[in-house]
């Protein structure tokens, strides 16, 4: 039977770490910024159906860099968690807090636990709350 | 929430290539669904029923109006009820039957339209959304055969055709193009006769709505279930039309402009 190699904590993270920063980098930059009337999201993408930008919910925005099929489950399932709650609540229900809250728990248990995800993301929302998660 | 970490979101929500809302909702959420549940046994109580809803096309699109009456048995149960939503920016849907269940229902369809749109990043076509909520009324089949029916007319801007149209249901998800000008609910017939002598072709949407007006007027002359304007509390049907400009409610004061010019017209002719 053979042993796995030990790795500590520390170096399993920074090499994880290492890995999403140096292929997130890899990818064309977006721009999230805010001004008087709202929030601006700008990013050079190349292909109409590549979803780097999407509107989430009423006033809720999504932007996204790194691997594609990575920030497009991402952009998928944060709609899913949108409507889900406005469905069974109300549409001023949902905000963008709870959704990075979902999302930063969902990359961090990912994080840990396999292959982390080449993907750093903005929810941004209309009431001012920018929010990197990645 | 998955147990294993508390505030991950769920394998359900990463299933690539579902844009359907009531697909997600179905597999992970099914008791949040208003259709697909068995009744418990026992008399059915008396439930709130929406009543008349009437459509009409003309040059430029398509006007839906409901009158604001729901009854339960011979009751009136609701004197302002709303029974016209939209149903995304260029379709919109108008309910009749069982009050409770149909507003479920068009809930569950705008959020199934906005969802697709959202997620594929294009609308579905006219008739997509029409066999979308036709397969919402056939789920619903099992309770409209215990007296729970709901029927709704879905109409809409098609951008492929530049026109308005008009859609029927029935209670087993049977879905039936109009032509022209329908209605449904228990006042439809009344309606649908008032429809057949104003109706013209080259209405322009200010003669559509009043046609429409007329019609929910006509149906509540007849039909006690379907209320009339009422002019004392200001309560006029629900009147919205769409077009290539996408929905739009009519405003009370034009609808009483169209109400004040019927009534009379309507006593001078009896």
């Amino acid at each position: 039977m053979t042993m796995p190699f030990y790795v500590s904590p520390e170096q399993r993270y920074k090499e994880n770490a290492d890995y999403a920063r140096r292929n997130i980098a890899r990818g064309r930059p977006a721009i999230v910024l805010g001004y008087e009337g709202g929030i601006a999201f700008i990013t050079e993408n190349p292909s109409r159906s590549l979803h780097k930008v999407s509107e989430i919910y009423d006033r809720i925005g999504f932007a996204a860099v790194g691997k594609y099929n990575e920030f497009e489950n991402l952009r998928v399932a944060g709609i899913r968690y949108a409507d889900l709650r406005g469905y069974s609540n109300d549409r001023r229900d949902v905000t963008a807090r709870g959704l990075a809250n979902a999302y930063a728990q969902t990359l961090g248990a990912v994080f840990t636990e396999s292959k982390p995800l080449e993907v750093e993301h903005l929810v941004s929302t209309l009431a001012g709350l920018l929010t990197r998660v990645g | 929430m998955d147990a294993a970490t508390p505030g991950r979101l769920p394998a359900a929500f990463f299933t690539p290539g579902m844009p359907s809302f009531t697909e997600f909702l179905s597999g992970f959420a099914a008791h949040l669904l208003p259709v697909g549940r068995a009744l418990p046994a026992g008399a059915l109580p008396d439930v709130p029923h929406g009543t008349t809803i009437v459509s009409v096309t003309y040059t430029d699109g398509v006007v839906l109006a409901g009158d604001r009456r729901a009854t339960m048995g011979n009751l009136i149960a609701h004197r302002e009820i709303e029974k016209v939503f939209p149903a995304d920016e260029y379709s919109a849907v108008g309910i009749a039957g069982t009050a409770g269940l149909a507003v479920e229902l068009v809930r569950l369809f705008q959020v199934e339209l906005e969802h697709y749109e959202k997620i594929e990043g294009a609308l579905l076509s006219l008739d997509g959304k029409a066999n979308r909520l036709a397969t919402m009324i056939r789920n619903n089949l099992g309770l409209a055969m215990q007296g729970l029916a709901v029927v709704p007319l879905f109409v809409g801007y098609d951008l492929d055709r530049d026109t308005g149209r008009i859609f029927s249901f029935d209670v087993t998800g049977g879905r039936y193009e109009e032509r022209d000008h329908h209605s449904v609910g228990s006042g439809a017939l009344f309606a649908r006769g008032s429809l057949k002598k104003r109706w013209r072709p080259g209405l322009d949407a200010a003669g559509a709505v009043a046609v429409a007006v007329e019609a929910l007027y006509d149906a509540a002359d007849d039909d006690s279930a379907t209320g009339g304007p009422d002019t004392r509390q200001q309560v006029f049907p629900l009147v919205a039309t769409v077009s290539d400009q996408g929905y739009r409610r009519v405003p009370d004061d034009e609808l009483s402009a169209a109400v004040a010019s019927l009534i009379p017209e309507e006593r001078s002719s009896r």
